[in-house]
């Protein structure tokens, strides 16, 4: 994953994606899907974890979303989800607000492009 | 040959589990550590485990331990699968018990070839307790006699644990694995001659 320190993120890096299914493209519809399931109750666990002042849960949510990300391809929201994983870790409280706003706009953008890339078989 | 997947991101989890599939590994799934000590405690476990580190209620790390301590006389390969990457999570990942440690995002073929290795090691290691089984089960077959053995010095007879006197071939041969045929020698035969004044004809 070292192209994803480079300034061309990929929202969805559909090559990777292919290497790392083994071109398996049922299968990688599959994992977009579940992927899209789970995401969102992940954010949803940083912010309610948030709200109960329970940061290490906060931590560890953001923790699991970085390696989904990091799993579909998913390069933007990879770095932003560890950047919030590091900035709850350090318990870098006005980082965290703007990061997960960031991760859910990442989220959503990566969204659209998962289901573009579904509809298109 | 069956794997144990131990991952709590389902995304991850479903990755891993249809690759494992393709790979012809029967997969269990577990989404903790508790879990995964559950299944561990089942008849005829999975041997080769994949754990992630971070999850809820028992971590990999955790488990790893646990597991080390738990089952000192089964052998498991555990490789650990996490996106922390830092080279003193590694260390301590592999202080902790387990065998190997791979970095998230995976590679696929990397992955595989590192549960190649496990599986490898696994068939020398279960190779090995056999041949330990075996020889144990023949020590324990070996007689032996050893230590101080009580024995009349005139009639030869030997004192048992229970104050019985025995007769010597009795006694070795139900203490080691030598027979005895009878036989006479050339003093004892010249004393009995005398006792039942026979001469030699």
């Amino acid at each position: 994953m070292e192209d994803m320190n480079n300034c061309e993120l990929k929202i969805l890096n559909k090559h990777s994606l292919l290497e790392r299914l083994m071109g398996d493209k049922e299968l990688i519809s599959e994992i977009l899907k579940v992927f899209l399931e789970d995401a969102p109750r992940q954010i949803q666990n940083i912010k309610i974890s948030m709200q109960n002042t329970q940061i290490e849960n906060a931590r560890d949510a953001a923790h699991s979303l970085k390696g989904a990300a990091g799993n579909i391809g998913a390069e933007k929201l990879y770095n932003k989800a560890r950047d919030l994983e590091y900035a709850l870790r350090d318990k870098n409280l006005n980082l965290i607000n703007p990061l997960l706003a960031e991760v859910e706009r990442l989220f959503n953008e990566l969204k659209t492009e998962i289901q573009n890339f579904l509809s298109e078989g | 040959m069956k794997i144990l997947c131990i991952e709590d991101d389902k995304t991850t989890a479903m990755t891993l589990s249809r690759l494992l599939e393709k790979w012809k590994y029967s997969v269990f799934s577990a989404s903790n550590g508790i879990e995964a000590l559950q299944i561990l405690a089942s008849k005829n476990p999975p041997q080769l485990i994949l754990t992630d580190w971070i999850m809820p209620e028992l971590n990999g790390l955790e488990f790893t331990k646990k597991v080390r301590k738990k089952f000192k006389g089964k052998f498991f390969y555990i490789i650990i699968l996490s996106s922390k990457t830092n080279k003193n999570d590694i260390v301590e990942g592999l202080m902790a018990g387990a065998n190997d440690y791979i970095l998230k995002p995976f590679d696929p073929l990397e992955l595989k070839s590192r549960i190649n290795v496990g599986v490898k090691t696994i068939a020398l290691q279960n190779k090995l307790a056999m041949k330990v089984k075996e020889l144990k089960y023949a020590l324990d077959r070996i007689k032996k006699i050893e230590g101080l053995v009580p024995i009349c010095m005139y009639c030869k007879k030997i004192r048992t644990p229970d104050n019985y006197w025995q007769q010597i071939e009795e006694y070795i041969e139900k203490h080691s694995d030598a027979r005895f045929t009878h036989g006479i020698c050339n003093d004892c035969l010249e004393k009995v001659m005398k006792e039942n004044n026979l001469t030699k004809n």
